[in-house]
Order: C-alpha cells, then sequence, then structure tokens
C-alpha cells in the first residue's frame, strides 16, 4: 500500500473523522483509522461502533492495500508537517512510514481484519433533503439532548418525517426544545427514529451551510448520511422518545413579551452570583416589567430590571440562569415571548415571529424557589 | 474601615458528657449517680460513671458488669437538641461568629473585649450564665486560635475554663500528646509515633521538608500547628460537610438481603436528617468491612441534589453492587452524603415530576408519623428485611454503632 497526498487535504479529513473516534476504548482498534487504498481513490473510516465516518481522500495511489493508523498520533504528526506532498506507506506488515519533505515517520498500525465492518444498510426509507434546513434544525435542538446516561431514552433527538413537515425533539427533562419544518417530503406515511447528537454533529460538519442536498437512508437500525463523498453511519437509538406532546401546556395563558437580548444579557449578568450547582435566578414578572435576581449567601446578590409587555397576574419563579441563556441563544429574532401559566409549571419560549415554514418552541422548567 | 484587632481570641465551648448531663439537670436525683444513656452501646457517659471505668462506645453488658448501679437512660435526641440550641443563642449573645457542632462550639470572640470585657470573663459569665439557665456543667477554653482554645479546654475538664494568655501558645500547646494535635489522626499518629514522636512539643525537631515528605501539603499545616499556630477561621457553619450513617451488624453478615436492609435503613436516616436540616445532598458514598478485616468505599454523585430516599438509596445500592466483591461476610456497612447545599431551587422535571411528587408526598408524610410516633412506627421498603434480625424501639432499629442513636 503506497499513496501521495497533499497535507491539506490530508489535514482536512482527519479533522472531518476524528470527532468519531472514541477517546477511550476498550478495543484498541477503534483508536485507528481504517486506511483502504484501491487503484483509483483512498478511503479514510473511523468508528466507535454506534457512529461510523467513511471519507474519501483524494490524492495519488502507487498501490493498493488495507492498513489502521493510530488515529490521534496521526493527526498529531500531520498538524506539525509542513505543506508539502505526504506520502504513506505500507513497509512490512503492520509498519506505516509517513515521508514529507525531509521528515520521516514509521509508526505501527494494526492489521485491517481487527477493524469492525462498516455496517451493510439495505434502505427501508431513501430521500433527500437540503442540507441547510437539515443542519437548522438539529443546531435548534441538539443543545437540550440529555448527556444522563440513567435515561438513555433522552440521549439522542427524537426525529419525526411525515409527507408535509418534519420535526426534531430534544430533552434533557429540564428543557426541551422543538423544531418543526414545514415542506413537500418524499416518505410515505410517518416515519420516527431515535438519532445520537455526535452523527448529526457530524452531518452538519461535513455539509456545513450547504444548500445542496444529503442523501439519507435508513433501515431498522442505521441511518445514513452521505454527502459529497462522505459518508456518516449512525446506529438508532433505543427509545422509547418519550410522548413529549403530552408535557407541553396547553394553558399557559400569560404571555409575557421581551427583547431577546435584553434578556439574555440580565440573565447572565445576574447569574455571576447565581449558586454554583442549580444556577438559580428568580425572574419576578411584574407589570410590563421582569426583575431578575441572584442572592447566595456566600457570594452575595445581584438585581436587574428590564422593560416588558405583561399584563396578567405578577409571579416570582425560579430558573436554571445557563438553561435560560441556552434557549435564549438560539430563538431567532429580537423579540421572545414566554408563556406561563404558575412558578412551578413549564414556560414555553418562542420566538415572536416565526421564519416561515418553520414552528420553533422550548420549554424550560422552573426551579422551585424556597417558601 | 474598621480598626484592625491587634490580638485575636478564639473560646471554645464544651458540653461536658452532654447527654448524660441534660438527663442529670432533669433529675436531680441522679446528680451523684452514675449515669450512661445509650442504646446498645455508651453514646454518653457522666463523670461518676467514668470513675468507674466506663467510656464512650462501650457495649451496656459490659457497663452493666463494671458499674451493676449504673443508671442506663435510652434518651431523647429531641431534648438534646432543644438544649443545644438554646447554649448556642446564649453564645450568639457574646459574638455574632459562632461555630456549632452536636455538643460543642468555637466562638469568635476577637474585638468583643471593649462590649464585653475580656475574655475570661466573658468565659466565667457564660459558664454561670448557662449553668443558670440549664443546669449544664460547660468547659470553657480560650486561647489566641481554635486549636489553642480547644487545647486549653481539654485540660480543664470537666465544668472548668482553661485559658492560654498570649505568648504562652508554643509552650502550652508543646506538653500535649501527639494524637491531641488537631489534624492527626489515626493513621498520622501510628506513622509519628514509630517515629518516636509522642507530644505535640517533639514534632517540633523535625524539619519542614520531613514533614512535607511524610505528609504532603498537610506536613507544613501540622509544622505550623505543632508551634502553636493555627490559622483555621470561626466559621458560622450551619450546613454540614457530610452526613454519615453507619453500622456494624451484630453478627457478621453475608446475607444480601440484611445488608441491603441495613443500607436502606441507614440512607433512610440519613435522607430523613437532610430533610429535618433542610438541605440536600448531591454525592453518595457507600463503605463496606468485611468480618476479616478490609475496607471498600465508593462516591458516586447525583445530576441534581435531593433529599428524597430512593435517588439516594438507589445511588448507595449501584455502588454496594460494585465495591461488595469478595465472598466473604461484612462486619460494617456505611452511607455517607456529601455535596451538601441548602434545599432550595430544586430543580423540576418536565417528564418525572408526577412520581417526584409522589415520592414528595410520601416521605413527609412518613417524616410527620415518626414524629408523632416514634420512627419504628413505620418500617418501609427493604428495611422490612431487618425486622426479627434487630431489636426496635422508638428511635428505630436498635444498631451497634453507637453514631446512629445520634
Amino acid at each position: 500500500m503506497e499513496f501521495l497526498t497533499d497535507k491539506s487535504d490530508l489535514s482536512r479529513t482527519l479533522d472531518l473523522v476524528l470527532n468519531v473516534v472514541p477517546p477511550k476504548t476498550t478495543l484498541p482498534v477503534l483508536s485507528n483509522l481504517l486506511l483502504d487504498v484501491k487503484s483509483d481513490s483512498i478511503t479514510v473510516i473511523a468508528t466507535d461502533l454506534d457512529t461510523s465516518i467513511s471519507t474519501r481522500l483524494p490524492g495519488e495511489v502507487k498501490s493498493a492495500g488495507m492498513i489502521t493508523v493510530p488515529a490521534r498520533r496521526l493527526g498529531e504528526i500531520v498538524r506539525l508537517l509542513p505543506d508539502k506532498p505526504v506520502r504513506l506507506k505500507l513497509e512490512d506488515e503492520t509498519r506505516i512510514q509517513i515521508t514529507c519533505g525531509d521528515t520521516q515517520y514509521k509508526i505501527h498500525g494494526i492489521v485491517e481484519e481487527e477493524f469492525p465492518k462498516i455496517p451493510q444498510v439495505q434502505a427501508r426509507e431513501e430521500l433527500q433533503l437540503p442540507a441547510n434546513i437539515l443542519q437548522r434544525m438539529i443546531q435548534k435542538t441538539a443543545f437540550a439532548v440529555s448527556k444522563d446516561e440513567t435515561r438513555p431514552a433522552l440521549n439522542g433527538i427524537f426525529w419525526r418525517m411525515e409527507p408535509r413537515k418534519m420535526e426534531m425533539v430534544a430533552t434533557d427533562g429540564y428543557r426541551l426544545a422543538r423544531m418543526e419544518q414545514i415542506g413537500e417530503f418524499p416518505i410515505k406515511g410517518k416515519k420516527e427514529f431515535l438519532v445520537s447528537p455526535k452523527a448529526l454533529a457530524q452531518m452538519t460538519q461535513i455539509a456545513a451551510d450547504s444548500d445542496q442536498p444529503v442523501d439519507i437512508k435508513v433501515d431498522n437500525n442505521y441511518l445514513v448520511f452521505s454527502f459529497e463523498g462522505t459518508v456518516v453511519y449512525s446506529r438508532l437509538l433505543e427509545g422509547p422518545f418519550p410522548r413529549y406532546e403530552q408535557v407541553v401546556p396547553k394553558d399557559n395563558k400569560k404571555d409575557l413579551i421581551v427583547d431577546r437580548t435584553d434578556l439574555m444579557q440580565s440573565c447572565r449578568r445576574v447569574a455571576i452570583l447565581s449558586d454554583s450547582l442549580t444556577h438559580q435566578v428568580q425572574v419576578s414578572v411584574r407589570k410590563n416589567a421582569v426583575i431578575l435576581k441572584s442572592n447566595t449567601p456566600d457570594l452575595g446578590e445581584a438585581t436587574d430590571h428590564i422593560d416588558a409587555n405583561y399584563s396578567d397576574e405578577e409571579m416570582d419563579i425560579g430558573y436554571n440562569a445557563t438553561y435560560l441563556s441556552d434557549i435564549l441563544k438560539y430563538i431567532d429574532g429580537d423579540k421572545v415571548k414566554v408563556k406561563l401559566d404558575s412558578p412551578i409549571k413549564a414556560g414555553i419560549l418562542e420566538p415572536v415571529e416565526q421564519e416561515k415554514d418553520e414552528h420553533y418552541f422550548c420549554l424550560l422548567m422552573p426551579l422551585r424557589l424556597a417558601e | 474601615m474598621r480598626e484592625k484587632p491587634t490580638r485575636s481570641w478564639v473560646m471554645h465551648v464544651d458540653f461536658d458528657s452532654f447527654f448524660a448531663s441534660v438527663e442529670k439537670a432533669l433529675n436531680p436525683k441522679l446528680m451523684d449517680r452514675p449515669v450512661i444513656v445509650g442504646a446498645g452501646v455508651i453514646a454518653s457517659c457522666c463523670y461518676v460513671a467514668r470513675a468507674h471505668g466506663l467510656h464512650n462506645g462501650m457495649p451496656l453488658s459490659r457497663a452493666r458488669r463494671l458499674c451493676p448501679d449504673v443508671v442506663i437512660l435510652e434518651g431523647s435526641q429531641p431534648t438534646y437538641r432543644a438544649v443545644a440550641l438554646k447554649i448556642f443563642d446564649l453564645l450568639r449573645e457574646v459574638s455574632p461568629n459562632v461555630e456549632t457542632f452536636l455538643d460543642d462550639a468555637y466562638v469568635e470572640l476577637t474585638g468583643t473585649e471593649r462590649l464585653y470585657g475580656a475574655p475570661i470573663q466573658i468565659g466565667d459569665w457564660l459558664r454561670k450564665r448557662v449553668r443558670a439557665e440549664t443546669g449544664l456543667p460547660l468547659t470553657v477554653g480560650i486561647g489566641s486560635s481554635r486549636m489553642v482554645a480547644r487545647l486549653a479546654g481539654k485540660g480543664a475538664k470537666p465544668d472548668g475554663l482553661g485559658y492560654v494568655p498570649p505568648g504562652d501558645e508554643s509552650d502550652f500547646v508543646g506538653r500535649f500528646p501527639i494524637r491531641d494535635l488537631p489534624g492527626v489522626g489515626f493513621r498520622y499518629g501510628d506513622i509519628l509515633e514509630r517515629l518516636r514522636i509522642r507530644t505535640i512539643a517533639d514534632l517540633r525537631n523535625m524539619p519542614l521538608e520531613a514533614l512535607t515528605d511524610l505528609f504532603h501539603s498537610h506536613g507544613e499545616i501540622l509544622y505550623r500547628r505543632c508551634r502553636g499556630e493555627d490559622t483555621a477561621v470561626v466559621e458560622e457553619r450551619e450546613v454540614p460537610k457530610s452526613i454519615s450513617r453507619e453500622s456494624s451488624f451484630h453478627v457478621n453478615t453475608a446475607d444480601r438481603k440484611e445488608i441491603d436492609g441495613m443500607l436502606f435503613y441507614l440512607s433512610e436516616r440519613a435522607a430523613r436528617t437532610l430533610r429535618q436540616l433542610g438541605l440536600e445532598a448531591r454525592t453518595v458514598r457507600t463503605r463496606v468491612r468485611y468480618g476479616g478485616g478490609g475496607s471498600e468505599a465508593m462516591a458516586r454523585s447525583l445530576t441534581v441534589p435531593t433529599d428524597q430516599h430512593a435517588p439516594l438509596f438507589e445511588k448507595a445500592l449501584t455502588i454496594l453492587d460494585r465495591i461488595y466483591g469478595r465472598r466473604e461476610a461484612l462486619h460494617l456497612v456505611g452511607v455517607t452524603l456529601s455535596g451538601i447545599r441548602m434545599a432550595n431551587g430544586r430543580q423540576l422535571d418536565l417528564l418525572a415530576q408526577d412520581e417526584a411528587d409522589r415520592e414528595e408526598h410520601l416521605n413527609d408524610a412518613l417524616d410527620e408519623v415518626r414524629d408523632r410516633f416514634g420512627y419504628s412506627a413505620v418500617v418501609a421498603g427493604k428495611s422490612l428485611d431487618l425486622l426479627g434480625k434487630l431489636e426496635q424501639n422508638d428511635y428505630g432499629f436498635v444498631l451497634r454503632t453507637p453514631s446512629l442513636t445520634k
């Protein structure tokens, strides 16, 4: 196996695949990348068994072959190489020689037989979606995915496809983000999956800001994205995702309208003196005003006052400041509408003006303030 | 700006054989009799009983053998707590900065001289006042730091007042056995005694480098403390750092039902203490000690702090499963809650709030029943497996470890 490629191409390819390489693993070969060199193509593959990625590396093949190389080590090496053509050559069974200008490395790989096989996906469903729409839906929901491994059903983004609308929902039990896109989608009936945010993040990185279509294939176990020579395979999560519709409040009739930037900045200002664990801020909703307060015995207290549009019952609600400012970051537009009911019920936050063909909202569960 | 006080003063207040003294104050007929409080083992032992060789932690059966006319009382935690709070209130009359523990307290006296007179006068006044209002003896130690104050009191026990004048700290501290130096526990004590260091003064012969080699950063603290220097401040600490409940088994056991039952019971008690103090905890540590020696422990944190028993017990049990590796009977099991904070601002859950509310209502109801009818009025969950294996009284199961009755 031997090929020539550019340092910049190699570097870009590694950036793409390294995110998939698991930081710690009990299976050593997963720390490696598979180089699959055929007479007319060079393919680089990484996997953590749940998510796999395969991408083409431009270059000139001298002789075909396969080997796995230590991924992070190779990344470190390439980062520091001069901007010159790089030659990778398999010297014997597992030793790879890397040559670039006057620099030479010899590193040990693992034979390719040990590398897990890329899943064979028999598409049950195939469709194409514009990359930028997909990217937007993912970005607006992924932040709410739970990192708590004891709640595995919440560790993914719930994705529901229908012929005329598509929605993505994520929640960690404390907040929830839901994005709905209206359109014409080439789907028969209703399809639902629970997808790992890692694979979706990978997808958005590959198709960054492009309006080209992404090919999507789904079977019972895998979701596969393909975009311009790069393929991401993602094992579907088990779920089931909770029936989230049941927790979306229907009786939140007290509308607070406030400048989004004002509220976000106020929240951040006051959060400096909030408890380091709960990040509790007290949001006091008054007639045409919101007062934010934090008070932590060891630290001190902070108060901030912003104008708002509100004429309903006054109340004091506790929120986690990090959750609140996170949500405000993802809502578009100058004004945000907060639909409230009581200090122990979820609030609904949404842009006052929704973008065309979409409907976005977040739920935020309060912190119970001490009496 | 306030004027910087020229001299710092700390007073340490110790309630002499607290539970036994409260019982004597409530029933003066017991005044000259040997009185002990405890269930299973001695939790508190008066000085008359100590003269017969009795001491805290001794099994009651042995106490009866050594001192046949000893008066054994089960004690009443709510009463002791009420008396302690009353004394703490009196302490707060002389200084706003009082750090309280179960049966002792530190009082920051720095800067109070102009208001209340010399520290010795304050100490005298306080002892008389506590005696008049509660009938309890009190030992007071006064010195320039927490450590000196504590040791000053130690030398004056019982019912006395110890005072170390400024400048005498080093000489005074030096006379005490090395194990009395704060920060020298069992392990460090053993190491130091093997090095033939018997008194605090002996430790001064060790160069700083040798101490830091032995004890790392802690070495420097010991180096300063053995010279009578202590910079720890008096903090009004209402939130304990941890709440620990441990018990040995009456007979070593490998029966998972009994072990799980004990863990359930201990974590239930710890969670109830959290609720009584208005606190919540985030980290759970489970510890086991094997019958043949050796112990294992592991701590894990919850995603959100809680004062509810179910999540704390679930975590404690998961840890037990991981650390109980040997096929050997256990001598002891225990649970320690840490990461403790005031219960304020509990994050509500979108998906599981109904369940959390139910659990909370259940625990509130259990607390209420137990407040009225005693802890044993309700035996819940896995601790049912302890029925018939352990005796019960109003305070719950009678365990072997004294700290549990507190």
